[in-house]
């Protein structure tokens, strides 16, 4: 050790070397904490879609069946974000004409206007099949067509909904799939689809409602869907084992 | 109520304690690391510390490396590793990092390697420590083969089908070998086994470094030859007037650290700035193999395997002997010599010159090594006629063997004078500087044996006697180099540390602007200087507190 050095002047020339090493780490540090997150996926504005069938043919209109308790869903607007193509009908399979409603997010007590149903007798509506409680997907979160009773926590029997078989939630696909009974406290995201009344085409263009479950938002968290087509899968019946 | 100076006077307490504690509790002051003496810690005593610089920019690898991998994909390892350049954040910098801070540890292998050699460490007792270190070179490049391959590119492709080959003619486990190591032929299954082998390769070197360095500490540093008198054994004895490892090794070490990482960063950094580097030193990967550019490329190994490469182009190793005859010449009966140097040179001598052989051989595998590898940078693919190969090969030889043999009679003559007095640094100057002199005069005679003019003769001769002259300095290198002593003014170094921490923190602030994808080895550049500054002010700090 130097005799000639002093405890002050010998702290200060530590500071200065903390300080300088402080720098080079902690600059390090960032863009280690930097280079360990992968960037976003993600678009920046909804695209426009046409829905597509598996061969890549424009799904018409009225090609669905009222009623179909099978699982038809395509993407939008991203990959893995299913969402639910229903014509909705009441119990004798008549086709319903779905109005636009005022639609409340319980948890937040927000409200926003659904969007009206489409096709010839605007019965045609699509919602995420992303259950907004905790993130169950089909075949939990399954449609109940109008003459299928769902067994819900609260004990009542409901008909004509949307229903999650892990806890219980339940939405109604006729006003915007508004919250029936908890535990989510959120509708489900609802698309705007278009119809073409010539070709009786089908287009999805937007997303009103909550954001996507477990997204950080409707637009990013997943690679973009390529092209300007999403296809249109059906899962199966749910009710047939 | 307390007032407020004790208060003051508890919370300075407070402090000691706690520090008194984490001492104690952290062991800082009976470290289990032997204690070096000052002149290994000053200005010309980095030659002790080549082995430490090897351990940092290992490091440096495995901290980089583990990132990397959280974005390797076996099944698409081009298309992952275009993504790491151009989406991670700092994804270029980390690539073109990991792939210097190879380069640097695989050179820094080399110089701790001849260092050792020259100087006689792998004598009585660091025999086994010597030969673990040969092995670790040889895994070294092996981690630097696989991991160089990794990236998908049309050299790591042209590399496979290299390795591949010569694995293949290997006899008897030649199949054995090619599906252990390459997979049985899908793209997925060679790069899935690549990586692989990359890791396991890296954790034996981590294991065997662990060793390695066990029995450094065991045997103790090979001291000075003031200290050993140029006699084996030779132990650098622990003295109580040595300095305790914590903090003035520690200090020293993080200064080291410092410096190495600071190098590993920037130089790829800078080398980035120009538009258009050779694609042996680019420090990002080349084209895909299935582009048109790809064909522009000759089918480069990486260049710490250029040597083996050309001595495969050899037309003597075109026919009845193969590739494999050339690789078992050029790298494995180098190899098992050094292996086996500290059972072939068994004098109890630690004088360079005492050992004339062994001397020439160290000199001559430099001399190759290098020219070997120029020679494969320059002609890619090129057969090479035997004459050719004898006309390059063999006047280093001779001259070598030739000057060191005269040099080492004149010495032990005593006709020169290079007593206990020999500073290393100087020794390694002259020694360096007679590598290059030897090859540049074995090149000259080649040439002035081809055609003889005025200018080839002009060229040998000058060289012959930059020869002559290194040769003899390396003799000499007597008189001691003077130590940069430390200047006695202090305010200087105060002030210089003082601006030197403010550049840190306005470089720091610098990069808060900058991009992280796109101007990512700008960072790097600033990263970089940060650590290098950062290591001036340790050195700094060192010298004024302690002296060294």
């Amino acid at each position: 050790m130097n005799q000639g050095v002093d405890e002050g002047r010998r702290n200060f020339l530590k500071a200065l070397v903390t300080a300088s090493v402080i720098a080079g780490a902690g600059l390090s540090l960032g863009v280690v904490v930097r280079a360990l997150a992968p960037p976003p996926l993600g678009i920046s504005s909804f695209p426009t879609l046409q829905i597509v069938d598996s061969s890549g043919n424009p799904v018409k209109a009225s090609s669905l069946s009222v009623n179909n308790p099978s699982a038809l869903q395509f993407n939008y607007p991203l990959q893995n974000t299913p969402n639910f193509l229903l014509n909705i009908g009441d119990s004798s399979g008549n086709p319903i004409q779905i109005p636009s409603v005022e639609v409340t997010i319980p948890a937040t007590g927000q409200t926003y206007m659904s969007y009206p149903g489409v096709g010839k007798n605007g019965s045609i509506v699509a919602y995420s099949a992303i259950c907004q409680h905790l993130g169950c997907i089909f075949p939990e979160l399954r449609f109940y067509p109008a003459g299928v009773e769902s067994i819900t926590l609260v004990g009542k029997t409901y008909t004509g909904v949307i229903h999650c078989l892990c806890h219980g939630s339940t939405y109604d696909p006729s006003k915007g799939a508004a919250v029936l009974t908890g535990p989510t406290t959120h509708p489900l995201p609802m698309l705007k689809l278009i119809w073409d009344s010539t070709t009786d085409e089908l287009y999805v263009s937007n997303m009103v409602g909550p954001t996507i479950y477990g997204r950080p938002s409707d637009l990013t968290g997943e690679s973009p869907i390529s092209g300007n087509t999403t296809v249109l899968t059906n899962l199966g019946n749910p009710f047939i084992s | 109520m307390t007032s407020i100076r004790e208060r003051l006077n508890g919370m300075m307490n407070k402090n000691e304690r706690i520090g008194s504690w984490l001492s104690s509790r952290a062991h800082l002051d009976n470290i289990p690391m032997r204690k070096t003496p000052d002149y290994m810690r000053k200005w010309g005593g980095k030659w002790y510390w080549t082995g430490a610089l090897i351990t940092i920019a290992f490091m440096y690898e495995i901290i980089t490396g583990l990132i990397l991998l959280l974005y390797y994909n076996p099944a698409d390892p081009y298309n992952a590793t275009q993504y790491v350049l151009n989406s991670v954040p700092y994804g270029k910098l980390l690539l073109a990092t990991h792939l210097y801070g190879a380069y640097a540890m695989i050179i820094l292998v080399y110089v701790h390697m001849f260092r050792n050699y020259f100087v006689g460490a792998y004598k009585k007792p660091r025999e086994l420590q010597w030969i673990i270190g040969v092995v670790l070179l040889a895994l070294t490049l092996g981690v630097g083969y696989f991991g160089y391959s990794l990236t998908g590119d049309v050299l790591s492709y042209d590399a496979q089908d290299v390795g591949r080959g010569i694995a293949s003619l290997v006899p008897v486990i030649g199949n054995w070998l090619v599906s252990v190591g390459f997979g049985n032929g899908t793209p997925t299954s060679l790069f899935s086994k690549f990586l692989g082998f990359h890791i396991i390769f890296a954790a034996l070197i981590a294991l065997l470094f662990g060793y390695h360095f066990y029995l450094a500490e065991a045997n103790t540093m090979l001291p000075s030859s003031k200290v050993s008198k140029y006699r084996a054994p030779a132990f650098t004895e622990e003295t109580n007037d040595m300095k305790p490892w914590y903090p003035s090794n520690l200090l020293y070490i993080v200064e080291l650290g410092l410096f190495t990482i600071g190098f590993i960063i920037f130089i790829p950094s800078f080398v980035s700035l120009f538009p258009s580097v050779p694609v042996l030193l680019s420090p990002f990967p080349g084209p895909s193999p299935t582009s048109a550019a790809a064909a522009l490329i000759p089918p480069y190994p990486p260049w710490f395997l250029l040597f083996a490469y050309k001595a495969v182009d050899f037309k003597m190793f075109s026919g009845f002997y193969g590739p494999l005859e050339a690789m078992i010449i050029f790298a494995l009966i180098p190899l098992i010599y050094f292996l086996l140097v500290p059972f072939l040179d068994r004098g109890d001598s630690l004088h360079p010159l005492d050992r004339p052989l062994t001397t020439s051989i160290g000199i001559l595998s430099i001399v190759y090594l290098v020219v070997l590898s120029l020679w494969g940078a320059l002609t890619p693919g090129v057969a090479i006629s035997t004459p050719d190969v004898i006309l390059v090969m063999l006047p280093p030889a001779v001259v070598t063997f030739g000057s060191i043999i005269v040099i080492s009679r004149l010495w032990k003559q005593g006709k020169l004078r290079a007593g206990t007095k020999t500073v290393t640094s100087s020794f390694f100057i002259f020694i360096s500087g007679l590598v290059v002199a030897v090859i540049l005069a074995g090149f000259s005679f080649s040439l002035l044996l081809n055609h003889i003019t005025l200018i080839n003769g002009g060229r040998f001769s000058l060289s012959l006697f930059s020869m002559i002259f290194l040769g003899l300095g390396t003799a000499r290198s007597t008189s001691k180099l003077p130590d940069i002593k430390m200047r006695k003014s202090q305010t200087k170094a105060y002030v210089a540390a003082a601006v030197i921490t403010i550049l840190c923190w306005v470089l720091l602030a610098l990069t808060v602007k900058l991009n992280p994808v796109a101007q990512a080895m700008l960072v790097g550049l600033i990263l970089g200087t940060v650590f290098i500054f950062s290591g001036i002010t340790v050195a700094i700090y060192r010298r004024v507190v302690y002296g060294e």
